[in-house]
């Protein structure tokens, strides 16, 4: 059945190229998508495990031809492959199933507890994911030596507390989790979270149904930060969103499929990712994309290897590959996220100066400073908060 | 089919009864039916008399069905009038018409028990339902059908669906009863028990029967009077004996039972009699108005040929050599060929006092004057006997429309 | 086959069972034993992590009565959606399949293509496709507006109508093509019959030919109604967030919450309640009789 999300995502951008200018949309397809709930896919999740697969410790040096590499859709350009496979002779074999973080670890879950290959060496997926992969120690070390654009990693990522030597990951992007607006239906420029629960956009207001995407922001207005976060914090978050949809203040709570709403002049305010905005102002100019004065979140999907790689050297050259300054200019100037490549933005001068300049891939420090990361959580705070918010959501 | 051994006799004094003077229940005036650009029903024009047994007798595609469901509203004349007890009914629609049918292939309803099929009719007629049941059960016994009505129709056999279809439409007390080939779909022995249980049912309740059917002998055996129809026209209208003896055209005679129909020409007429040339000799047979002149066709029934070896020729009779000869059990059927090389068929009884024959004799065949008769047009190119295939109409009939 | 002698007797009479093992076989595998699994799971407590989990069958009735004291909303709300939107596709179904296998003529199959025409187009488009129709700065709510239509809240999109919506348009051909299958089958003598009986064509209609399309009624509306209760889609994509159903509740707890034991309950409890309407309706229609 998740096959279906493939084939959405293959038909999403044909309705998009035809039925609008916009040629994709961002990163993913949609959310919570497809899926359907069967007695055959939760059986799936069987009832007991033994073998964990991998460890901590060394990492068989697997290598092989080709390699397979998961990725979320239309978050490539169309050269990076080709050109990648010139250089090293390997084949690549590039899929784009990741549609969703949990829906991805739903389908990887079982085979990996089992040491079984999951048809990927390489993959890509938020950091979250990633702190719960390598807790599971589901993930294998790549050999940095064999990675010398390594060096190239942005200061402010290369130490994240869930990975703080980025022996397992290498991030692929960033961006910011905020607010888009159509300036055209507000009449006016959006500055702060309040603008979601303020009562003049009743109706017309979308939020993320992800927990740490809806509810960071939240926090942060009412808080001023996401340290020490406890409970009670999302609770009462949690709480001011069933408050403003009980009273038809939400629209609808969203995934990726935000832009549709967007874009059609449904939606006057939303929680947005960064990445979208320049696109779906081809298709509506009067969008604007902002970083609340409270705060929003910044994410990394990164790549990251299974224990079951079955080519561990590949990864590792294509991880090199896509490190190079020039390769990555090239890159981001089709995706449009924060590369996390410190010299991305002198070679992107090079190409598009004016993407060069646009804030929202070139963050300046102003900017900077109102991107939070979510905290990484325990499994139990973890399961706790989502069971929380998904209250809201799902009633 | 062959077997003209039937009398009609009986029924030709009934329709004398029924018919004479009374006004016609059911008449037709100038009816013409057209679909798209086929002509099914051409200009037809009858009447048909209160209490009367009438059928329409013609092989498939003779627009007969065509006829009977103008008559019970499911078609509306393309132009021409129908009237009932002598009101219009030609744009009326089958629900306020008081004719009712019995279908082809019965028509029961399958969800309703045999009791219930019957009340239909009076309940549409917002008959109270106890009313309507009694009268269903009345009816139900009249066709033989009690210890059914409980039942629904599939758990019947085509025999006792056919009666249930009877009583449904008799329940109602219909001005006429139309019955689509309503016993085709019956086996030979069920079929001949049923003929004689619908003419005494038509006797019990005194109802006019409007009958389509393609199969002559039913038609002879049951009607008072025979439409003959084809290619959308009748063809001729009497009683079963005027039919069979006095055929009108070609076709009808070649339709009714069996038929020598050899090409002639007229050469004379006098005194009530005509001359013609046949078979390579001269022949007379009776005349009257109508005869024809000219080219024609003389028709003389087989069981009416007499074969005779020995004879020193009695007028008028004709040489033939004998080609096949066939033993079909009341009857000799004699093939012989004539001087011209046509066929004569000769249906021989078996008491007949006929010498040992073996094809390659040499015979003399005859018939009495008033035997044969003439036809206007030439016979048809094929064999009498080819001129229907039952099954085929059968096909034919229940065919989509 | 003669010749096998006594071997080919034996064979040809376990024939008929021998042809429907791939079919058992593959109930078996694909549906029986995935089922007793979620029975299991559903009665299980997962002892292990969320990621890891370790399930133990401990007769864990709570789940149930959890799944009907947290989510009687949305159960109630699905029941109300899947049979308002079956009503409504009945009302349009009935006479489109009529007209389709009556009055058509040779427009039969045409007509016929057009109503599975959809069905080449992914679920998930066409009910994005009505986003874009519906939308607040559409044509549709231009047009009510201009004919002071009253709308909730002022749209189409995102209210429960445009679910239920959805959930019609999106299930109208289940509906369609077995209560044209059924009235195909009336032979149109039948209806002849009625009108021959003093039936004017209504009480023709009603007399004849609705009883004996009941079996395609039947069919239809459960084969509407059953997947439409538990949908989610329809719901995620032209509801508001005021509109989740039990389908969005299950796929929630399934693959965000992974609280598996929980979303086995639930979808067992929605098959049970299924079920059991199904086995009602049934009974009230008296099915049975009408084969």
């Amino acid at each position: 059945m998740t096959d279906n999300r493939e084939l959405e995502a293959l038909v999403r951008r044909q309705l998009q190229a035809s039925w609008t200018r916009r040629g994709f949309l961002g990163r993913a397809g949609l959310a919570a998508g497809m899926l359907a709930v069967g007695p055959g896919v939760l059986a799936a999740c069987g009832s007991d495990d033994d073998s964990e697969g991998g460890g901590d410790g060394e990492t068989e040096r697997t290598e092989s031809d080709t390699l397979r590499i998961s990725n979320w859709p239309l978050y490539i350009d169309a050269e990076t492959i080709p050109a990648f496979q010139d250089e090293t002779g390997l084949t690549v074999e590039y899929t784009e199933d990741v549609n969703d973080n949990e829906e991805y670890f739903a389908k990887i879950r079982e085979p990996l507890s089992r040491g079984q290959d999951i048809g990927a060496d390489l993959f890509i997926v938020t950091d979250f994911l990633v702190a719960r992969l390598i807790e599971l120690g589901w993930l294998a070390e790549y050999d940095s030596a064999n990675v010398p654009n390594k060096a190239n990693l942005v200061d402010s990522l290369a130490h994240v507390d869930y990975d703080p030597e980025r022996k397992y990951s290498l991030p692929w992007f960033s961006g910011f989790t905020a607010m888009a607006y159509n300036i055209d239906l507000t009449g006016e420029e959006i500055t702060t979270t309040e603008a979601l629960f303020d009562p003049k956009y009743r109706g017309k207001v979308t939020m993320f149904s992800d927990m740490r995407d809806a509810l960071g922001m939240v926090i942060l207005m009412d808080k001023g930060s996401l340290d020490d976060l406890t409970e009670a914090d999302i609770q009462a978050a949690a709480d001011r969103v069933a408050a403003a949809k009980d009273e038809g203040q939400i629209r609808r709570f969203t995934g990726n499929d935000y832009g549709d709403d967007l874009v059609a002049g449904n939606v006057a305010v939303c929680q947005a990712y960064s990445g979208d905005v320049a696109q779906l102002q081809l298709d509506n100019p009067n969008l604007r994309f902002v970083l609340p004065e409270t705060g929003g979140l910044l994410f990394s999907d990164n790549m990251v290897m299974p224990t079951t790689t079955e080519n561990i050297v590949g990864a590792e050259k294509w991880m090199d590959f896509v490190y190079d300054p020039a390769n990555n200019a090239r890159l981001t100037a089709e995706v449009q996220f924060i590369p996390p490549v410190q010299q991305t933005g002198e070679e992107l001068e090079k190409i598009d100066p004016e993407l060069a300049a646009n804030p929202l891939i070139n963050p300046p420090e102003s900017e900077m400073a109102k991107a939070f990361v979510f905290p990484t959580l325990t499994e139990e705070e973890e399961v706790t908060y989502t069971d929380i918010y998904t209250q809201v959501t799902a009633s | 089919m062959g077997d003209e051994g039937v009398e009609p006799e009986e029924s030709a004094t009934a329709v004398a009864a029924a018919g004479a003077g009374s006004r016609d229940t059911i008449e037709l005036d100038r009816v013409t039916k057209t679909f798209g650009d086929q002509i099914a029903v051409n200009d037809v024009g009858f009447g048909i008399a209160e209490g009367e047994f009438f059928s329409l007798l013609g092989p498939s595609g003779c627009g007969k069905t065509t006829t009977l469901r103008m008559i019970a509203g499911f078609e509306v004349p393309t132009s021409g009038s129908i009237r009932l007890a002598g009101a219009d009914v030609s744009h009326v629609p089958p629900y306020k018409r008081n004719v009712n049918t019995v279908f082809q292939h019965y028509a029961l309803f399958p969800h309703m028990t045999v009791r219930n099929n019957v009340a239909f009719g009076p309940r549409s007629k917002k008959v109270p339902k106890a009313d309507a049941r009694s009268r269903a059960d009345e009816v139900i016994r009249v066709v033989r059908m009690e210890d059914f009505a409980d039942r629904k129709p599939g758990q019947l056999s085509g025999g006792q669906q056919q009666r249930v279809a009877l009583a449904r439409a008799l329940v109602n007390y219909p001005t006429a009863l139309l019955l689509d080939e309503p016993l085709g779909a019956l086996d030979l022995k069920l079929r001949q028990a049923m003929q004689l249980e619908l003419k005494r049912i038509q006797r019990e309740v005194g109802i006019t029967f409007v009958y389509v059917t393609h199969d002559q002998e039913e038609a002879l055996t049951m009607s008072d009077r025979i439409a003959v129809m084809s290619e959308g026209r009748v063809e001729q209208i009497g009683s079963p004996t005027e039919i069979y003896d006095a055929p009108a055209t070609v076709f009808v005679a070649g339709f009714i039972g069996q038929a020598n129909l050899w090409p002639c020409t007229v050469v004379g007429a006098r005194n009530g009699t005509t001359s013609v040339e046949a078979l390579g000799a001269t022949l007379t047979a009776p005349s009257d108005e109508a005869s024809p002149e000219g080219e024609a066709t003389l028709m003389v029934r087989p069981e009416r040929v007499r074969v005779s070896a020995t004879d020193p020729r009695p007028a008028p009779g004709v040489n033939a050599t004998v080609t096949d000869l066939v033993f079909q059990g009341p009857v000799i059927r004699l093939a012989l060929a004539a001087a011209d090389g046509s066929e004569i068929v000769a249906h021989v009884g078996s008491d007949h006092d006929l010498p040992f024959l073996r094809p390659g004799d040499e015979v003399t065949a005859s018939w009495d004057t008033g035997a044969g008769r003439v036809l206007p047009g030439r016979p048809p190119a094929m064999d009498a006997d080819d001129y229907f295939d039952e099954e085929l109409a059968e096909d034919w009939e229940s065919a989509p429309r | 086959m003669r010749g096998t002698a006594t071997g080919g007797a034996k064979r040809s009479r376990s024939a008929p069972y021998l042809l429907g093992l791939p079919a058992l076989a593959y109930l078996g595998i694909f549906f029986v034993i995935p089922l007793v699994t979620l029975l299991k799971m559903s009665l299980s407590t997962n002892v292990g992590s969320v990621y890891e989990p370790t399930m133990v069958l401990d007769w864990h009735w709570a789940n149930y009565s959890d799944a009907f004291s947290s989510y009687g909303a949305q159960f109630s709300r699905s029941f109300l959606y899947a049979g308002i939107a079956t009503v409504l596709a009945l009302l349009l179904g009935y006479p489109l399949a009529y007209v389709i296998a009556f009055r058509a003529g040779r427009y039969k199959n045409l007509l016929l293509g057009l109503v599975i025409l959809p069905f080449f187009v992914t679920f998930l488009v066409r009910t994005l496709a009505w986003k874009t129709i519906l939308s607040d700065t559409g044509w549709v709510v231009s047009l009510f507006d201009l004919l002071h239509v009253p709308m909730p809240d002022g749209r189409l999109l995102s209210t429960s109508w445009a679910v239920v919506f959805g959930l019609t348009y999106n299930f109208l051909p289940f509906m369609v093509l077995p209560i044209y299958v059924s009235l195909e089958k009336i032979e149109l003598s039948l209806v002849d019959a009625a009108k021959d009986l003093y039936s004017a064509p209504w009480r023709a209609f009603r007399a004849v030919v609705l009883p004996l399309s009941l079996p395609g009624v039947f069919a239809g509306t459960l084969l509407t109604f059953i997947p439409a209760a538990g949908d989610f889609i329809n719901a995620q994509y032209l509801g508001s967030a005021q509109n989740a159903m039990i389908g969005t509740v299950i796929q929630k707890q399934f693959i965000v919450v992974k609280d598996y034991p929980a979303a086995a309950a639930l979808s067992f409890v929605l098959m049970a309640m299924i079920l059991v309407g199904v086995l009602v309706y049934a009974r009230v229609l008296g099915t049975e009789e009408l084969t």
